[in-house]
């Protein structure tokens, strides 16, 4: 049976950047399964290559680093496959690294293995990230040596990225790093390099079993042995609740999804497809319950706006929202909805909207043709589409009619209309929200 | 992991948030190179809590209220200063010896006592140290010192003593446990550093370079903000986080309309210059600020350092010195302000003409509550550890000296220990608690009459009027009115009169007590107020002695204003007929807000309960609410001539109540000014004045001794949409029969969201009308005058969230005997 459009425009906001009214209208005659099948049939996805940028000596890391981020954000906007950009978007938050400390050539090809394995298997996802020349940079196991190992990774691995804190001991950390020493990048070459004089090849005790391990054998482990394959299944599991959710609770939710990973050895696809498909994904709590990362925020407004981001420039202003692509404030990533609920945040998004409604105006063009022979209300309705708002509350449309005609009422100042119109299009809550 | 060392701006980006105020945020994992055994830190709750003005406090830390009236300004100097050249050992051989061509000699230092001087550049701070209000504190550090920038930094900016890491700084754990608003902690720049996160609040952040959609400066930017408010006006009906991200935009224009002024005129062109004084324009503006943050940077002289630490010298030196040129007398005198910088420098010399990273280094306290004098002690020259400086004082004794000296706080739960502070450093503050508010003392004589007349300002302590001095009120002091055979107010035969007060820019929490001249002040407030805020309220007081009023103010300064709005005397038939709430006006309905300067006319009579003739004046309880600007409302009879009285106050975005005893103009209305910006105005009618002998249902006023009848603290808070019942008969000396309705004072403390009450007779239908309106957070009087229901009780609605209430009752209308 159809899907409902209140349905289908929730699972497009989440599962992907929005959707406009027609296209929610060709996805309605469908079942919600089906939809999401669609959504996670990524074979349409364009292929993924360094931007331009990159091949000219000319350019130095700081434009690199715009013209990556400016790829990956039209990327975002455009992809006939956004599910998968969204799930490149929460492995970039999950195995974080960092321009700080990474060449943005390396970044660049860290984000596009973990797109290429977004939607795939988690066992191979995490093995590729951790010889990934930019986790190795990030997390310092590029200079752990068996004489002096360093345990950055090895915390991570375990507290981060599979396992959650409390789950494993310090011991368990030390030993993790010995078994990972020697895992480490060919400088000239820039890729990936074991050197076994670096490696500790002795036995370390690691949860409880002595062997001479060795670092990929750990992940294994993680994923393989009883003791610990529940608790990553529910850690991931619950990462991914959040991501598409919000930190809703809906423990049965999070339990399916987990079990579903156990159940189909680690494959990501399944899972996602038994998270967009729970009942608790579609009620008011999670509709209701996630904030718009500033990422999405910028998208969300490239797409109402059909600009590109040479247009639009979200690099200029996602930092000052608090969420620079490439650069988490920490490796733990970025977290979800009060994070991103600050007044210098606001700041940004208002300078944000305001430079894009100006492009509007200077490119002639507006949310809805016609000009001043609209009438208000249907500029406010038009304009609400293009964003892809399909409930505006009834406040949100009457502050925007009201304003608009205020606005035309002055002499000399109908200009702001095309200026500020995506000022307030872009700041209503439900804008704002996920 | 960060490498060992980086430099001081990438470490200052990785220790700073781009972002402000709220939400709880993990920076744990920030300060990973702090040392072995993070357990990580349990992350704050992330549930969508009251994210109003003011968020509950860390269960953790539990500040001593802290009202005192300090305030503490943070100098950082970034980099690692160089102690040893800041506050010189001019006399001792190893200091030239290690220094060598970096040593500053006897003959260019400027000498504080025979063993130290300061460095030749810092001539406004041996100015201070001469009029005795600065003190020098050397030896600042910590044990097992930490040379990384990026480290040490981390461990003086959490300023945490106890198990593990914090993962917030020690002022933002203060600013956690304190109550009020985005305004408390600011920091100038565009981050936030982790010094002033805490765990669920931080700083606001004021960059210098204002200038973006935030400042309203045209009538166009005027709409947008209008419209911006719009959207978060009403719950936005899709949940908390939706009404949360409405509400911090509007927060938004608030900060920004708030501080603009601050930035007029333009400020200096030198960057240091330019902060300090913005910094001091930010405290001269009364915004309750407690903690303001500037920093200078670099001060990594690595290389080169004569030239680079002469000219940082000379900026901390021109940056306090423009500070304290900024600031009012008043304002200065509550100012605290200390430098800090996260290590000193090696006592030796390197290759490069510079000093690397160091250990124990000085710090400067400054301020009229500073004994001056030198703290701490100077660490050895002569006996080093592996070639740095051993620190004699740990740097959180420092905290500890400010954080109860100048903020009234409990330093041991802020620092997660107890450190030893600095003796005799600070002149104590005493802590006062705002008094819980208790009701106007009030003596109506039982018979008098009540005469409206418009509004007469009669106290301004800003410019004097009233024979007053031109100066705020000071802590404890009492300013005598005297106000019969003034204006309207008759020489003789005035008994009492009711005056509509306003208590602006107070620089403390504390009360306003108005009563007559003569007699033993009663302990009661009339008023209550929390630092910045402008607070009128509805005053009725008997006259004292030679016709006058005392007015005392509990703590800090404040100024105040007074206007009469009539006077009661014992040979006028004119009597309160008190009304079930009626809804006369709500400019909301037509979306016209009263403009600035413009003004309306209400007409009353005829309508609400109120008879079409006769009629003296009406009781309205006035909202107003969405102003855009700060400015006040005025009302007066209509057809007369606009007098200067505010009958309300607010500021930009503020919702506030004040119940209005406006005398009518011939033509049966009253007219409403508004001074700036737009308004909304919501007038309901809970009364009027009218001849008693025509009305068989006035009433003669019986003042009581305040007592409380109601307090839900003690019980349980009153929730959403949820109404209450108070019995009112027999009750705090309200008789058992013949009362028609009864005087009160209402507050709501501690609401969860935005709302309203509504006080009606127990009974009867609910009317569409507010009494008070708050938002979250926000402890809110207002004097009430309600009708008792046929079952001799009053109901109180709350709109939102859940709030405590507590009820004085001051007085009752009792069925007219005349």
């Amino acid at each position: 049976m159809p899907t409902s459009a209140r349905d289908v425009h929730h699972l497009m906001r989440r599962a992907g950047f929005g959707a406009t009214a027609a296209e929610v209208a060709a996805l309605v005659p469908f079942e919600r399964a089906a939809i999401v099948d669609r959504l996670l049939d990524v074979s349409a996805a364009p292929a993924d290559a360094p931007p331009p940028a990159f091949s000219d000596p000319a350019l130095g890391n700081w434009q690199r680093y715009v013209a990556l981020v400016q790829q990956w954000t039209d990327r975002m906007a455009t992809s006939p496959a956004p599910l998968q950009e969204k799930m490149t978007l929460f492995w970039h938050g999950h195995f974080t690294s960092s321009r700080e400390k990474c060449a943005i050539e390396d970044l660049q090809r860290q984000i596009a293995r973990y797109r290429s394995l977004a939607l795939g298997n988690l066992r191979t996802l995490a093995q590729a990230m951790a010889i990934e020349p930019a986790m190795l940079d990030y997390l310092d196991n590029a200079v752990s040596t068996r004489w002096g190992p360093n345990l950055n990774f090895a915390r991570e691995l375990l507290e981060l990225f599979l396992l959650g804190v409390g789950n494993y001991s310090e011991d368990d950390v030390a030993a993790a790093a010995r078994a990972w020493t020697g895992h480490t990048i060919d400088r000239t070459a820039r890729r990936y390099r074991f050197r076994a004089d670096w490696h500790d090849n002795t036995n370390k005790t690691f949860m409880g079993v002595t062997r001479n391990w060795d670092g990929p054998q750990i992940i294994d482990f993680l994923l393989d042995d009883s003791s610990t394959r529940l608790i990553v299944a529910r850690f991931i599991a619950g990462k991914l609740w959040d991501f598409f959710a919000g930190p809703v609770p809906a423990p049965d939710a999070v339990e399916a999804v987990a079990q579903s990973l156990l159940s189909s050895g680690w494959e990501l696809r399944p899972a996602v497809r038994t998270l967009l498909l729970r009942n608790e994904f579609y009620g008011d709590a999670a509709r209701a319950g996630l904030v718009r990362t500033p990422v999405e925020f910028a998208v969300a407004a490239m797409r109402a706006t059909g600009f590109d981001a040479a247009t639009a420039h979200p690099e200029w202003y996602l930092a000052g929202m608090g969420q620079e692509l490439l650069n988490p404030p920490d490796v733990s990533g970025w977290r979800p909805n009060s994070y991103w609920i600050t007044t210098t945040a606001a700041a940004a998004k208002t300078n944000f909207a305001s430079y894009v409604g100006w492009r509007q105006r200077e490119l002639r063009q507006p949310f809805v043709p016609g000009g001043r022979s609209v009438v208000p209300a249907a500029v406010v309705s038009g304009a609400l589409a293009r964003a892809g708002i399909d409930e505006p509350s009834t406040a949100s449309r009457a502050a925007l009619v009201r304003w608009l005609e205020q606005n035309r009422a002055a002499r000399w100042d109908d200009w702001a209309e095309d200026q500020y119109l995506a000022v307030l299009v872009f700041l209503t809550p439900e804008f704002q929200l996920a | 992991m960060l490498p060992a060392d980086i430099d001081t701006d990438d470490a200052l980006r990785h220790l700073s948030v781009v972002d402000d105020t709220f939400g709880p945020i993990g920076r744990r994992r920030l300060l990973q190179g702090l040392g072995a055994g993070l357990g990580g830190v349990a992350l704050a709750s992330l549930l969508p809590g009251p994210l109003g003005a003011s968020l509950a406090a860390a269960a953790e830390v539990e500040a001593a209220a802290a009202s005192s009236d300090g305030i503490l300004v943070v100098v950082t100097l970034n980099g690692g200063n160089d102690g040893l050249n800041t506050v010189v050992p001019y006399t001792s051989g190893p200091y030239r010896d290690l220094r060598s061509s970096l040593a500053l000699g006897a003959d260019r230092v400027l000498r504080l006592d025979g063993a130290v001087g300061l460095h030749p550049n810092l001539t406004f701070l041996a100015q201070e140290w001469a009029a005795g209000r600065l003190a020098v504190v050397e030896g600042l550090g910590y044990p097992a010192p930490d040379l990384s920038h990026f480290s040490s930094m981390g461990i003086w900016m959490q300023g945490w003593g106890g198990t593990g890491t914090a993962g917030s700084g020690w002022l933002g754990r203060y600013l956690d446990g304190l109550d009020g608003g985005l305004l408390r902690a600011m920091v100038i720049g565009g981050t936030i550093p982790l010094a002033y996160v805490g765990r669920n609040r931080r700083a606001t952040a004021i960059s210098p370079n204002a200038g973006d959609l935030a400042v309203q400066d045209s009538p166009v930017r005027a709409r947008v903000h209008d419209a911006i408010r719009a959207l978060a006006a009403t719950p936005t009906g899709r949940g908390a986080w939706a009404d949360a991200l409405a509400r911090t935009d509007v927060d938004l224009l608030d900060v920004g309309r708030t501080v603009a002024p601050s930035f007029r005129p333009a400020l200096p062109a030198d960057r240091v210059e330019r902060d300090f004084v913005l910094a001091g324009r930010l405290l001269n503006a009364g915004l309750g600020i407690r903690v303001l943050g500037v920093s200078i940077g670099d001060f990594d002289s690595h290389a080169g350092q004569p030239a680079m630490h002469d000219t940082r010298m000379r900026q901390l030196d021109t940056g306090l010195r423009s500070l304290f040129a900024t600031l009012t007398p008043a304002v200065a005198a509550q100012v605290t302000v200390m430098t800090v910088s996260e290590f000193g420098r090696t006592p030796r010399a390197n290759t490069s003409q510079g000093t690397d990273h160091g250990t124990a280094s000085c710090a400067f306290v400054l301020g009229a509550s500073v004994t001056g004098g030198r703290y701490g002690s100077p660490p050895s020259l002569t006996t080093l550890n592996r070639g740095q400086l051993v620190h004699t004082v740990d740097f959180r004794s420092l905290y500890a000296t400010v954080l109860a000296g100048v903020l009234g706080a409990d330093p041991d739960a802020v620092l997660g220990r107890r450190y030893e502070p600095l003796t005799g450093l600070l002149v104590t503050r005493s802590n006062q608690r705002a008094e819980p508010a208790q009701p106007v003392v009030v003596e109506r004589p039982r018979t008098a009459g009540f005469v409206p007349i418009s509004p007469e300002r009669r106290l301004d302590t800003r410019d004097g009027t009233g024979d007053v001095p031109v100066a705020p009120i000071g802590p404890g002091a009492t300013v005598e009115l005297v106000v019969a055979g003034r204006g309207s107010v008759p020489p003789t035969g005035a008994t009492a009169v009711a005056l509509n007060v306003t208590v602006t820019g107070p620089s403390a929490a504390g009360y306003l007590t108005v009563w007559p001249t003569g007699e033993a002040r009663p302990t009661a407030s009339s008023l209550n107020f929390v630092p910045g805020q402008t607070v009128p309220n509805h005053v009725v007081a008997k006259l004292g002695a030679g016709g006058a009023l005392s007015f005392f103010n509990s703590a800090g300064a404040t100024h105040v204003v007074a206007d009469v709005v009539g006077y009661f005397a014992d040979d006028v038939a004119i009597g309160l007929v008190p009304l079930t709430p009626n809804r006369l006006l709500d400019t909301r309905d037509s979306a016209s807000p009263i403009g600035p300067q413009a003004t309306v006319q209400l007409p009353v009579t005829g309508r609400g309960g109120v008879p079409a003739e006769g009629v003296a004046a009406v009781v309205l309880n006035l909202t107003v609410t969405e102003p855009t600007a700060p400015g006040f409302f005025t009302v007066w009879p209509s057809g007369t001539p606009r007098p200067l009285a505010s009958s309300l106050n607010f500021v930009a975005g503020e919702t506030v109540p004040n119940l209005v005893v406006a005398k009518v103009g011939a033509d049966g209305a009253v007219s409403i000014f508004n001074s700036n910006g737009r308004a909304h105005v919501v007038a309901d009618v809970v009364g009027f004045y009218g001849p008693r002998e025509q009305r068989a249902d006035a009433v003669r006023a019986v003042a009581l001794s305040p007592a409380r009848v109601l307090d839900t603290r003690s019980t349980a808070p009153i929730g959403p949409g949820a109404t209450l019942r108070l019995p009112m008969l027999e009750r705090g000396g309200v008789p058992a029969s013949g009362v028609r309705g009864v005087s009160l004072n209402v507050t709501v403390t501690e609401p969860t969201a935005g709302g309203y009450l509504t006080v009606w007779p127990s009974g009867t239908a609910r009317p569409l009308a507010s009494n008070l309106n708050f938002r979250p957070g926000q402890t809110t009087p207002n004097h009430v005058v309600a009708k008792l229901g046929p079952d001799g009780a009053v109901a109180i609605f709350n709109s939102a969230g859940t709030t405590h209430v507590v009820v004085d009752v001051v007085g009752f209308f009792a069925a007219d005997a005349a």
